[in-house]
């Protein structure tokens, strides 16, 4: 657990990590036998180099190339996350894959499927008899140990740690960029986390050939209107394209729309009813900031990759 | 567990004044032909008030009635020997704590069907069947009904007092309650927590009674 970080949402007492559970979530995370086909793996749209999001594609794409309606999340840090997913519509880790195992545009496959498959192949008794202690392959122990790998991936070995542990220190225009981060973009990206975990409407006019209404669709409260979950920042600077469904290619862009390009409606965040007026300087310093948020440790580390065939 | 010691509730899925048989056709009030292909629901929450107004939750009390599979119908809770139950009250459905308590097993398994993967939650029940006044694939007409987050909990509860001197009881589903009160032409396809779902989940109250 990371210096000065807040307690872990998710309890671990239900679902202890070990290293052969581990061993057996990183296993399957990367193995196409979870879709219909045997083609589409986790991995597919959450790539480690990326911080585990689904880069240079604004919406993400899963079997016999359907697309979906969002920008793949980045995967990182989920243990702090009480609630899953742009809208919030998964309430807990454990239950997650589910969704993309399950949906007609990603995996497509029927979970107790899914099941029968993995027993079908013989690399995985074993797997599972070493990470629960006795011969069996089910639904529960997929999920427990799929939930045990993604909690391993935790990044929190960015220069903005460093700097924060006095270890290192921000060049003039990162600091700038910091003053400026606390100022304007802190009270959703709150540190250290760099996400408060709330659903808020961030004034994007709505995209109407994907009429996405956000957390709405979960709440159906008319107050949740156009309102999605503030993703974290770590790794920002390879998790592109941003927002829910990656309109944005560039963080020079994203700045401009908080700058600027703020549609108002009645559900628009409080914290973004004043305009930012940053100079173009004064943008260029947020990204620079932005970019201490790269755990490169994180990205590269090879303990996190694929294994597999 | 000695049979005195314990109270056992059979639930009966009623037509009229028969048991559903699956596939026949059967008229609503409202002239939509129907049949019934499958009904499942969770029954949770058992409560006994005894004579004594002691008030006691059996705990962990849940249950998933598959009423094509007659052994799943009848519930067997334990009871204090010696004491009258004066009233039973159970909740059809999930409630909200068990719903973001992330994964469980045995009847909360989330392989049973009664989970959805889209939306974490769990169907508290689901009625499904065929009728033509439903313009649909098939004419299929399904329910899925749950929703454990305000305003759309969809989690109802049940009170009946049960018979004295007698441990075996019926609780009878008369689901013309639910199918008199709807038009299948409109009222077909109801899968995801909301408002529709809320309405039926009360119509589905309606449908639970004690036969002594």
């Amino acid at each position: 657990m990371p210096n000065g970080w807040p307690a872990p949402a998710y309890n671990f007492t239900n679902n202890p990590l070990t290293e052969e559970g581990i061993l057996l979530g990183q296993t399957l995370f990367y193995d196409p036998i979870l879709s219909r086909d045997s083609t589409i793996s986790c991995a597919s749209c959450h790539l480690q180099a990326t911080g585990f999001a689904h880069v240079d594609h604004d919406l993400s794409h899963g079997i016999d190339n359907r697309i979906g309606t969002r920008n793949a999340a980045s995967i990182m840090n989920l243990a702090w996350s009480k609630t899953f997913f742009w809208d919030g519509s998964i309430n807990h880790l454990d239950v997650l894959p589910l969704a993309p195992i399950e949906h007609k545009d990603e995996m497509d496959l029927p979970f107790s499927e899914a099941v029968k498959k993995i027993r079908r192949d013989n690399k995985y008794r074993p797997l599972y008899a070493n990470a629960f202690g006795t011969i069996g392959i089910s639904g529960e122990r997929t999920l427990k140990a799929l939930s045990q790998y993604m909690l391993t991936l935790v990044s929190a070995n960015a220069k903005y740690d460093a700097v924060m542990a006095k270890k290192d220190s921000f060049t003039i225009v990162e600091q700038k960029g910091y003053l400026l981060f606390k100022q304007h973009c802190s009270s959703c990206h709150t540190e250290p986390l760099f996400t408060n975990g709330n659903f808020e409407n961030n004034g994007l006019p709505i995209d109407t050939t994907l009429n996405d209404m956000g957390r709405m669709r979960v709440s159906t409260l008319e107050t949740d209107r156009l309102k999605f979950k503030v993703p974290t920042l770590r790794n920002i600077q390879f998790t592109y394209p941003y927002m829910h469904d990656g309109r944005f290619a560039t963080l020079t862009e994203v700045l401009k729309h908080y700058n600027t390009g703020i549609y108002n409606s009645n559900t628009l965040s409080d914290k973004l009813k004043t305009p930012m007026q940053l100079s173009d300087n004064q943008r260029v310093e947020i990204v620079a900031f932005l970019k201490t948020l790269t755990d490169t440790e994180f990205l590269l580390n090879k303990k996190y990759g694929f294994i597999g065939k | 567990m000695h049979a005195q010691d314990s109270l056992r509730i059979r639930f009966q899925l009623f037509l009229g004044n028969e048991p559903i048989e699956w596939g026949k056709k059967y008229i609503t009030s409202n002239a939509d032909t129907f049949a019934i292909n499958s009904c499942k629901a969770y029954f949770s929450k058992f409560t006994f008030t005894y004579q004594n107004n002691k008030i006691v939750q059996i705990p962990n009390s849940y249950y998933l009635v598959d009423f094509s599979e007659p052994n799943t119908t009848e519930i067997s809770l334990p009871i204090s020997t010696n004491k009258a139950v004066k009233a039973v009250s159970f909740t059809i459905g999930i409630d909200s704590a068990t719903n973001t308590a992330g994964l469980l097993s045995g009847a909360l398994s989330p392989m049973l069907g009664m989970y959805w993967s889209w939306q974490s939650g769990y169907i508290n029940w689901k009625i499904e069947g065929t009728s033509p006044s439903a313009k649909t694939r098939k004419n299929a007409f399904q329910f899925h009904i749950g929703g454990y987050l305000p305003p759309n909990l969809a989690v109802i509860t049940v009170t009946f007092e049960p018979q004295k001197g007698i441990n075996n009881h019926v609780v009878r589903v008369q689901l013309d309650e639910l199918f008199n009160q709807i038009s299948l032409k409109e009222t077909n396809t109801i899968m995801i927590p909301g408002k529709p779902a809320m309405v039926l989940a009360n119509l589905f109250q309606n449908c639970f009674h004690y036969k002594p």
